[in-house]
């Protein structure tokens, strides 16, 4: 199901109802678990097995790599693991790629005749699930964690409905012992669930589908790039479309989380305010980023090595990561960016710590400055339909001769509108950099609270345009 | 490395009470307002059409006894569903039509389709014949195939149940293109003339509307389109079609019909549609050299004297008659 459909609506609404008046714990659980099986079969009922095999196959290899003593056995079972999720994500998510890949190689060298046919469906938040189970059995072979010797916990923890779709990515960390002991009813923990809830839809239906997408599609759309305006103002409502959407999922699945008595991850923290792209990643998808970090990162040997070895860690993992968001050479190059940028920052750093290159707030201001342009730049090979595109877009948007003052008056209105909105989201993230949604909501009072969301919940009802779906579903 | 969503302590049921009973008022009297606004401005409720809607009624498409409708604005305006099931009472109807999309990509998806074994009806002209009208409607077709789950399913049947109702949810008179028309000299929406409902039949009021103005829309969109999609010659035109004889075949293979029909056009539609694909050297052609089941308005003395508000359509008040009259006619010629 998807949050901001009326099917989730009725179906939280049930499930929330008959959750909480069910008396035992466990009795909960096997409410949650049906419900969110029932939540994923809402999407492709066939695709069900798949993630129900692959969680009990990952809760038994779990179990068992746990019980052996051998570092040695336990690394091959860690191993066997690794090997069937990738597998499986492999074969699902990058099957097509890869065909798609070889067919352009046949054609190239002039054997069209050898080509080959590819349309394997990709099951609904796989990547999501997926880095849930290998989190986990990494953590059982490192010791980190004991392995549950509940399936039903465990299946609960991977198949959990508010983030089994597109996150948060979810550690046994942090949800094992939420899992284990019963949720406690808070009535303020209900109300800034419910609120999370509304917040996130009014991001997800009226800022990025209602506002940011229209502008957005309407020029990575176009054919040819020649006004440098235009272009900026697609690119930018890209950036504030892109982060709604996720953000907006993100703070629903919180915020329903929250309903049940669980508490998930933050997952964004204000980050187009972010200065220097590490505290971007810092700040973006941070589930993810902290993932990638923990289980890439560190593992190829991090920045433990020389300058060399940290500089072939970093495009790795940023690569890897890029290539996680879609099977697509246009998320290779965003990846591969990302992981250029935060080179090129580690190089500014040791430069800037052995000699003051100018004042602090200066420094500050100008290093969100590049960080912000940089990423609104990279966002183009993100979102463009193949790298010719994203290369014609960037261009323009970075010659003086596409910009000319006129053209600011030629823009549409629902461009005007999407700028102003964008840059009143920008304000609204420099503001509150560091404080998390969550607080900023418990902080205010009952009436501009009720106040704020009677107004978000009238501009959601009166923004019913085309349901889309969100961004992060594909990945 | 994570920053918790915290959770206090203790259960202030009171401020959560005063703060989702000022969010329900604030929310419910806005939207009040807003639905007596529009209601006074003239709108009225209507089911919208959306890929969804489509897919939910094509959906319904299997077994041999669906009456499934293809076409376009001809046929989604003026087929009425509850004369098919009076006239063919033991039929399950399904309008699939869509308003200014030639039906070529859901005739062959259709065909694909195992599970299609019904009658199909396919209102098509020798221009929505040509090739470059067959994927008119291939995105909904696309939507259906790839996007269409239990949950929308679910969505849309609750989203036509509000509809219904409630003039707010049309999207075009959202809060955004109001706002529009205040801000810019951009039109306020306009008063709708069409509706439809949660099974996707059409109707249009023509009281709402100048007919004599449509009528000049119309011919002008035929100029300028077959201006810039000039008729090809009859025989590409004729070659082009041999797929068309194959997905016929398909549905036949299963147990299935298909009838071709051209609905009726007026004045400037009928006389612009005859110079650019003469009947005799296009329509005709395409039947009896495939060997296929059709039926055009001019055989009929009584669909060339139908009175056509914009050339075009039939009234919402014409409708049952006139879908008595052609399904009646297509039998009496043994074509149905």
């Amino acid at each position: 199901m998807q949050f901001d459909s009326l099917a989730f609506l009725a179906f939280f609404l049930i499930i929330a109802v008959l959750y909480w008046r069910v008396p035992a714990w466990h009795q909960r659980k096997n409410v949650l678990l049906a419900a969110s099986y029932l939540f994923y079969a809402g999407w492709n009922p066939y695709f069900l097995p798949l993630l129900i095999t692959t969680s009990l196959i990952d809760w038994r290899l779990a179990l068992h790599m746990g019980s052996i003593t051998s570092q040695r056995h336990r690394k091959k079972w860690l191993i066997a693991i690794c090997a069937i999720n990738l597998a499986v994500l492999g074969y699902f998510k990058y099957a097509n790629f890869f065909i798609d890949n070889i067919n352009s190689l046949m054609m190239f060298l002039g054997l069209p005749d050898f080509s080959f046919q590819s349309s394997v469906a990709l099951p609904i938040g796989i990547s999501f699930y997926i880095f849930h189970s290998l989190s986990y059995c990494i953590d059982v072979y490192r010791g980190g964690i004991r392995p549950t010797a509940s399936w039903r916990d465990y299946l609960l923890y991977v198949a959990f409905f508010p983030q089994l779709v597109a996150g948060p990515i979810v550690r046994w960390t942090t949800m094992g012992q939420q899992i284990e002991t019963p949720r406690p009813f808070l009535a303020d923990r209900l109300m800034v669930g419910i609120a999370l809830m509304v917040v996130g839809l009014f991001q997800k239906i009226v800022l990025a589908d209602g506002i940011f997408a229209p502008v957005a599609n309407a020029q990575f759309d176009q054919s040819a790039f020649d006004v440098g305006v235009s272009v900026w103002m697609g690119a930018l409502a890209f950036t504030g479309q892109i982060f709604c959407d996720f953000a907006g999922y993100t703070t629903c699945a919180i915020g329903a989380a929250l309903v049940l008595g669980f508490r998930l991850p933050v997952n964004f923290q204000s980050p187009y305010a972010a200065i220097g792209f590490s505290d971007f990643w810092r700040r973006w998808h941070i589930s993810l980023s902290s993932w990638l970090r923990d289980y890439l990162y560190i593992p190829l040997g991090g920045n433990r090595g020389s300058g060399l070895t940290t500089a072939r860690n970093l495009m790795i993992t940023m690569l890897l990561g890029g290539l996680w968001h879609g099977a697509a050479w246009t998320f290779v190059v965003w990846g591969l960016l990302h992981g250029l940028f935060l080179l090129l920052e580690r190089g500014v750093r040791q430069l800037a710590s052995t000699r003051s290159l100018a004042p602090p707030a200066v420094t500050k201001s100008l290093a969100w400055c590049v960080t912000f342009i940089a990423v609104v730049t990279a966002w183009v090979f993100f979102r463009a339909e193949d790298l010719g595109v994203a290369v014609a877009m960037i261009t323009t948007m970075f010659s003086l001769s596409s910009f000319a003052l006129a053209d600011l008056w030629s823009i549409d209105f629902e461009s005007w509108l999407s700028g102003l909105i964008f840059v009143a989201l920008l304000v609204q993230q420099l503001i509150t950099r560091d404080r998390p949604l969550q607080a900023l909501l418990e902080q205010l009072s009952w009436p501009l609270l009720g106040g704020m969301l009677g107004v978000m919940l009238f501009l959601i009802s009166t923004t019913t345009g085309q349901t889309n779906a969100f961004i992060y579903f594909q990945f | 490395m994570h920053l918790f969503t915290s959770s206090s302590n203790g259960g202030d049921s009171r401020r959560l009470v005063s703060v989702m009973l000022l969010a329900g008022v604030v929310w419910f009297s806005g939207v009040l307002a807003y639905e007596a606004h529009l209601r006074s401005q003239g709108h009225l409720p209507s089911i919208i059409d959306s890929p969804q809607l489509w897919a939910q009624e094509r959906s319904r498409t299997d077994g041999s006894d669906a009456v499934v409708f293809i076409g376009a604005s001809r046929t989604l305006y003026g087929i009425d569903l509850q004369t098919v099931q009076r006239v063919m009472p033991a039929s399950k109807p399904v309008m699939l039509a869509l308003n200014g999309a030639y039906p070529m990509a859901t005739l062959k998806a259709l065909a694909d389709d195992p599970g299609f074994n019904g009658t199909l009806l396919v209102d098509v002209d020798a221009r929505g014949l040509s090739q470059t009208n067959w994927d008119a409607q291939s995105s909904e077709n696309h939507y259906f195939e790839h996007d269409w789950t239990p949950n929308w399913a679910i969505h849309r049947q609750l989203l036509s149940e509000l509809q219904r109702h409630w003039v707010f949810l049309i999207p075009r008179l959202g809060v955004f293109p109001l706002l529009k028309s205040v801000i810019t000299d951009a039109p306020v929406p306009f008063l709708a003339h069409d509706s439809l409902s949660a099974q996707r039949e059409g109707f249009l009021h023509f009281d709402r509307v100048s007919a004599a103005g449509l009528a000049e829309m119309f011919r002008v969109g035929l100029v300028e389109d077959l201006a810039l999609h000039p008729p090809p010659s009859e025989a590409h035109w004729l070659r082009a079609l041999a797929p068309v004889k194959q997905w016929v075949q398909q549905i036949e293979a299963r147990g299935g019909r298909v009838i071709f029909f051209v609905p009726p056009v007026s004045g400037h539609q009928a006389t612009l549609a005859e110079a650019a694909y003469p009947f005799a050297r296009y329509w005709q052609r395409f039947v009896t050299e495939y060997d296929l089941v059709g039926w055009h308005y001019r055989e009929s003395e009584v669909f060339n004297m139908l009175e056509l508000p914009d050339q075009s359509h039939v009234d919402a008040s014409q409708k049952a008659e006139y879908t008595r009259l052609l399904l009646n006619d297509l039998k009496a010629r043994g074509r149905l």
